[in-house]
């Protein structure tokens, strides 16, 4: 388990890949021999909540639930908001553009080559309108119920208890999204020819595989943590404003 | 591949050769056939088939205590040819087929047999082929018609129709519709003009 008193960088050296984690609480590389502990409070990160998760990015079996429901839903929604910028801004364009070289570099003469450019196009769409549905919606949704929660003020939860909005509707969402991604590296990794450039292909396939693992952690923060949470909250908002 | 092994066993050489017909037909499988109860026996064992199919004047008391036996060791599934003398099931069958059925019902009867003793089973995971009609539904889903239309095409049921797509899927690797359809295209079991992309 990684603990406050560890050294920052050898978290880094733990795994790779929390590099792009740390990089949503604004904390940047070059931290010296500091501890997590330290680089959090000089950043104003909240340790405890940094820790759970990088341990439940880290280690799948580190099941965040209970410990992460103890934060507030405020804390939560920051870090996934952080998240779906990353994929946005980061993997979903370095992914399009490998996508596009291995198109044109493996595949140009293939009669069905746009087929998997059309692919992930359909695939970018989907996650494009889910990230925006739950910054849009679902996210501002949950934040009024805890601000409606929290105030203990009736008139607040009245309006929560009328929207007749639940939280779970969305869960299923992150299936599709789920199998699209798996299809989509199957397809390369077993149903397309050949590629002239292998090197190019696990490039792709290595990006694919880095985003599901992120973004299986994603959600699982969002289906174990958030929506438990919420769901709490509107059954102890209905149960007082029932009569 | 994972083709399926099929024992018939009849004296009646018409319902054995209509049946080997009606059965092609229908999945990918491979007939073996016998006239004879002492040939049975020894293809039983031979052949090791998936499923048996008795037809009713083939099996009497004597042999039936060594079919069971077989039947044990190599587990192929007895299925009966019912006829109009055996009103009863026989206590040994698992599943029993009416010689008077139409050529859908008894293809759609086949199909639920199949389907029912092989999903999940050690075949279908280690086979990477598809069956001929699992191609042919796969071609319906990349043409964009639903379970129920393309159980109205092939004549089978729609509940029969999820079943092969689960097990497409389970073969494949490909969970979607859009990546079922990437497949297809990339082996030509369709083609871009007809689904229009
Ligand atoms: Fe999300
Ligand atoms: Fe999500």
């Amino acid at each position: 388990m990684i603990t406050a008193d560890k050294k920052m960088a050898d978290l880094i050296h733990l795994n790779y890949l929390l590099v792009s984690v740390i990089t949503r609480f604004d904390i940047r590389l070059g931290f010296g021999d500091k501890t997590i502990a330290e680089v959090c409070k000089e950043n104003s990160v909240n340790t405890e909540f940094f820790l759970e998760i990088v341990n439940s990015f880290h280690d799948k079996e580190y099941f965040p639930g209970k410990h992460l429901q103890g934060f507030s839903i405020k804390l939560i929604i920051d870090y996934l908001s952080k998240t779906h910028q990353y994929y946005l801004t980061e993997k979903i364009p370095e992914i399009e553009q490998l996508i596009d070289q291995m198109v044109n570099k493996c595949y140009g003469h293939h009669k069905h080559a746009h087929l998997l450019r059309s692919f992930f196009k359909e695939y970018k769409e989907e996650l494009i309108s889910h990230i925006s549905r739950e910054d849009e919606t679902v996210f501002p949704y949950a934040s009024e119920v805890e601000n409606a929660y929290l105030s203990k003020k009736e008139s607040k939860q009245k309006q929560i208890s009328q929207k007749g909005y639940h939280i779970d509707e969305y869960r299923s969402e992150h299936n599709n999204i789920e199998e699209k991604l798996f299809d989509l590296k199957n397809i390369i990794i077993k149903y397309l020819p050949s590629p002239e450039n292998q090197a190019l292909c696990s490039k792709v396939l290595s990006a694919l595989f880095i985003l599901e693992q992120d973004m299986n952690d994603h959600s699982r923060i969002e289906d174990n943590v958030l929506i438990p949470k919420v769901i709490l909250m509107e059954k102890a908002i209905h149960t007082t404003n029932a009569i | 591949m994972g083709k399926i092994k099929v024992l018939i066993a009849s004296t009646s050489y018409i319902i054995l050769k209509g049946l080997n017909f009606v059965l092609k037909e229908s999945e990918d499988i491979d007939v073996v056939w016998n006239t004879e109860v002492e040939e049975l026996l020894a293809s039983i064992i031979k052949n090791k088939p998936d499923f048996v199919i008795l037809s009713g004047e083939i099996v009497n008391q004597k042999n039936l205590k060594e079919i069971q036996k077989l039947h044990g060791k190599t587990k192929p599934i007895i299925i009966f040819l019912k006829t109009d003398e055996h009103i009863n099931t026989p206590a040994f069958c698992d599943e029993i087929i009416s010689l008077y059925k139409d050529k859908n019902n008894l293809t759609e009867q086949f199909s639920q047999i199949v389907l029912k003793y092989t999903s999940g089973k050690p075949r279908e995971v280690t086979s990477t082929g598809l069956s001929k009609r699992e191609k042919s539904i796969l071609r319906h889903i990349a043409l964009g018609l639903t379970s129920k239309e393309i159980g109205n095409k092939l004549f089978i049921s729609t509940h029969t129709v999820i079943t092969h797509r689960k097990n497409i899927s389970q073969k494949l690797g490909i969970k979607t519709v859009s990546g079922q359809t990437v497949y297809a295209i990339l082996n030509g079991l369709v083609t871009m003009e007809e689904i229009g992309s």
